[in-house]
């Protein structure tokens, strides 16, 4: 097989699978990153989203819990996320789509976590 | 060893050894979904009046984790059209030949007005609503302050002449309990997940059906016949 088809055939599967998301993310504004700093309370490892729980200090000092969505385990893998990538306890700082009605909801978005590296996680 | 020391022995041991699940995935197939729970649901029978005024059966599984409660009641209108015709109140006006088609394609909207009603009579707020889908299965979306200021949210779809209105609840300062509706996955009569595309006009292209992915470690999978 022609190496120029191959990759064609490999781009058209790649930037196909967005296409096939799960569901749609009407609900948060993706047009504006938020930004979050805070440590890892939980992680729901589910199907068919991964989802992360962090707690925020919020505008007066006060501990807020966000919950962040991520892609699919599947997903993420490719990401080079694992399990490993982020445990509760860890520090972390996040770029992600706050929900539209202004509630303590993101869809992640870029994740930094212990080892400084940030990661897709969407 | 006596025989009772070694009973004793081996409960034990298979306490320490058996998995502790923190998650639930129910996969219903008679229902055709799968969804996570955060503990193995109840499941109530009710029924649930139509929007035309036609009373069909429903199912209502959920979890009350205090303090938060997960709900997804399932409406089945897969026999909308005997219902219909065999309705005591007929009249001219409701006996069309595609009116059970109507009242099953209004199922969405009219669920969505119900909660906006309830909502509003109980003192609470909607702070989003919109349209959804999931795996291009289309639906409405809707998130709520109530009056307690707790937060609910909603989702309804329609799949299969069956509807589905999933519902999470999560008191004041909890994270908004969006994860439970967002675990939602159509299945066929065979339990394999279904995906489609669609077209601007919303008709359903492209039906892709794969397994259920496995579940991930710390998740039981619970399959209903």
């Amino acid at each position: 097989m022609p190496f120029r088809i191959l990759v064609l055939m490999t781009a058209m599967v790649f930037f196909g699978m967005g296409a096939w998301g799960h569901h749609s993310h009407a609900n948060y504004d993706v047009t504006e990153y938020t930004h979050l700093d805070g440590s890892v309370k939980d992680v729901l490892w589910i199907n068919p989203h991964i989802w992360l729980f962090i707690e925020v200090a919020d505008d007066d000092g006060s501990p807020m819990q966000w919950v962040l969505e991520t892609a699919t385990p599947a997903q993420l893998a490719r990401n080079g996320v694992t399990r490993d990538t982020v445990q509760v306890g860890d520090s972390v700082s996040v770029r992600c789509h706050q929900l539209k009605d202004g509630s303590n909801g993101c869809l992640l978005g870029y994740l930094t976590g212990r080892d400084g590296v940030e990661r897709l996680w969407d | 060893m006596t025989r009772i020391e070694q009973l004793l022995l081996g409960a034990l041991i298979y306490f320490i050894a058996a998995p502790s699940y923190a998650q639930i995935e129910y996969v219903h197939r008679a229902d055709r979904f799968a969804i996570t729970f955060p503990a193995m649901p109840e499941v109530e029978e009710t029924t649930r009046l139509s929007a035309h005024g036609v009373v069909f059966p429903a199912r209502v599984y959920s979890v009350q984790t205090d303090p938060s409660r997960y709900s997804l009641m399932l409406v089945d209108y897969t026999e909308a059209q005997r219902r219909h015709l065999e309705r005591p109140d007929q009249t001219d006006a409701s006996s069309g030949a595609a009116f059970w088609v109507m009242d099953v394609r209004a199922s969405v909207a009219y669920a969505a007005q119900g909660i906006r009603e309830r909502v509003r009579d109980a003192g609470g707020e909607i702070t989003y609503e919109g349209w959804v889908d999931i795996d291009k299965i289309e639906g409405h979306q809707m998130q709520i302050t109530n009056e307690d200021q707790s937060r609910s949210f909603v989702a309804i779809h329609l799949n299969a002449s069956r509807l589905y209105i999933l519902e999470s609840a999560a008191p004041q300062g909890y994270p908004p309990p969006a994860w439970f509706q967002q675990s939602l996955q159509f299945i066929d009569e065979e339990g394999q997940r279904i995906r489609y595309m669609f077209d601007p006009d919303g008709q359903r292209t492209n039906l892709r059906i794969t397994p259920l992915a496995e579940a991930p470690e710390g998740v039981e999978r619970v399959v209903v016949e």
